[in-house]
């Protein structure tokens, strides 16, 4: 049986950058997911937490999701493209050098949000967060299994929308 | 060495995927840094303890336990009952169980997974003694609102009076407001069940109440 612990908000900093990710790929929109993050990490502070086990991200990931489709869903119905600024701001004090490199970026996000929001969410919380197969399932709330053959059918969407030839 | 088409695939979106560079802005740092900051501020509301809790719940609502609430020698009343939603969580969330379900019953009664339906998702839950019965709480969260399912042990606690009247898919309902709490009560197997909450209006609460799921969640 897993122990029991309360969530450490001194901690919480430690995973934003996934958080950050997995929010971009959900929304589509910069700006969308910095709110997202934000309210997550409100929602989260707002009282003392207590987990099972010691995976505070994939807490923060099923805390992330909800907060997505319960505020940012119809927006993000919508895969918008980001202005290159945008994307200049994306790694501070480090813009991205190539203008190429920062569109081929808006490619794949726009390829992520424009996922089935099964795929998206798996794509999100596997591929940009980097949860486990078993975190993930536990964090969106399904099976491995399910996980995993969202995963597959998530990343060949995106392939074919990068324009993947064989 | 030629791969399957369709893994191929899949390490090209991967490859993509994994060469974005992305990393929150310094800014959004700052905010969730200053509401850090702030969560560790003053005295929270979720520090109360249980006797704390429930004498001040007792002494707020002193005029109205005694007009509305005999609980007697049977246990508590049910105003008594649903101060435990006021304390916070001990336990975990539970996870969902069966469909409709969370892994979580009290006195043979599972908890309803409301998340999917209604969008509350499980957040927490505790066990406490009151009154020589034991009730088991479940707390519910959804866009920042909170509301707590309790259920108690033993014979159905008196109804309270005066409280309104209302049914759903069948079950007769009672609630009352207080202290800018709704607070519903009923009978699942002859068990007392409460469901409470603040910013929620009654209607959502009483829908909460009733829903049985098609059948899942037994009465």
């Amino acid at each position: 049986m897993d122990s029991l612990r309360p969530l450490d908000p001194a901690q919480l900093g430690d995973h934003i950058d996934r958080l950050y990710r997995a929010a971009v790929g959900l929304c589509g929109s910069h700006a969308d997911a910095e709110d997202l993050v934000q309210e997550t990490y409100l929602q989260v502070l707002r009282k003392p937490r207590l987990l099972r086990s010691d995976d505070d991200l994939g807490y923060l990931i099923r805390v992330l999701r909800n907060t997505f489709y319960s505020h940012y869903r119809r927006e993000a119905r919508r895969p918008r493209d980001s202005p290159l600024d945008e994307h200049e701001e994306l790694v501070e004090g480090r813009p991205l050098a190539q203008p190429a490199a920062a569109a081929e970026a808006a490619e794949v996000i726009a390829a992520v949000a424009a996922l089935p929001e099964p795929f998206r969410e798996t794509v999100a919380a596997v591929d940009l967060a980097g949860l486990s197969y078993k975190e993930a399932a536990r964090a969106l709330r399904t099976r491995e299994g399910t996980v995993m053959s969202r995963l597959s059918r998530g990343r060949e969407q995106i392939a074919e929308a990068l324009g993947y030839t064989s | 060495m030629e791969g399957r088409p369709d893994l191929d695939k899949e390490r090209f979106a991967v490859a993509a995927l994994q060469a974005l560079e992305l990393k929150a802005p310094l800014r959004l740092r700052e905010r969730i840094e200053a509401e850090r900051e702030r969560a560790r501020g003053p005295a929270r509301r979720r520090r109360l303890t249980l006797g704390g809790a429930l004498a001040g719940a007792t002494a707020a609502a002193a005029l109205l336990v005694v007009l509305l609430l005999p609980g007697g020698a049977g246990g508590p009343s049910v105003v008594q009952a649903s101060e435990l939603a006021t304390l916070p969580p001990t336990q975990p969330a539970p996870e969902p169980g069966r469909p409709k379900l969370l892994d979580v019953s009290a006195f043979g009664l599972p908890f309803p997974d409301w998340a999917e339906k209604f969008g509350w998702e499980p957040s927490g839950r505790r066990v406490d003694e009151i009154d020589g019965r034991r009730a088991v709480t479940v707390f519910y969260e959804k866009e920042g609102r909170e509301i707590a399912y309790t259920i108690v042990s033993g014979d159905a606690l008196p109804v309270p009076e005066p409280s309104a009247a209302a049914r759903r898919e069948g079950t007769p309902l009672r609630y009352v407001r207080l202290d800018g709490r709704t607070i519903v009560t009923w009978e699942r197997g002859g068990r007392t069940c409460i469901l409470s909450g603040s910013e929620v209006p009654a209607t959502a609460l009483l829908n909460l109440a009733g829903w049985k799921g098609l059948g899942a969640v037994p009465f």
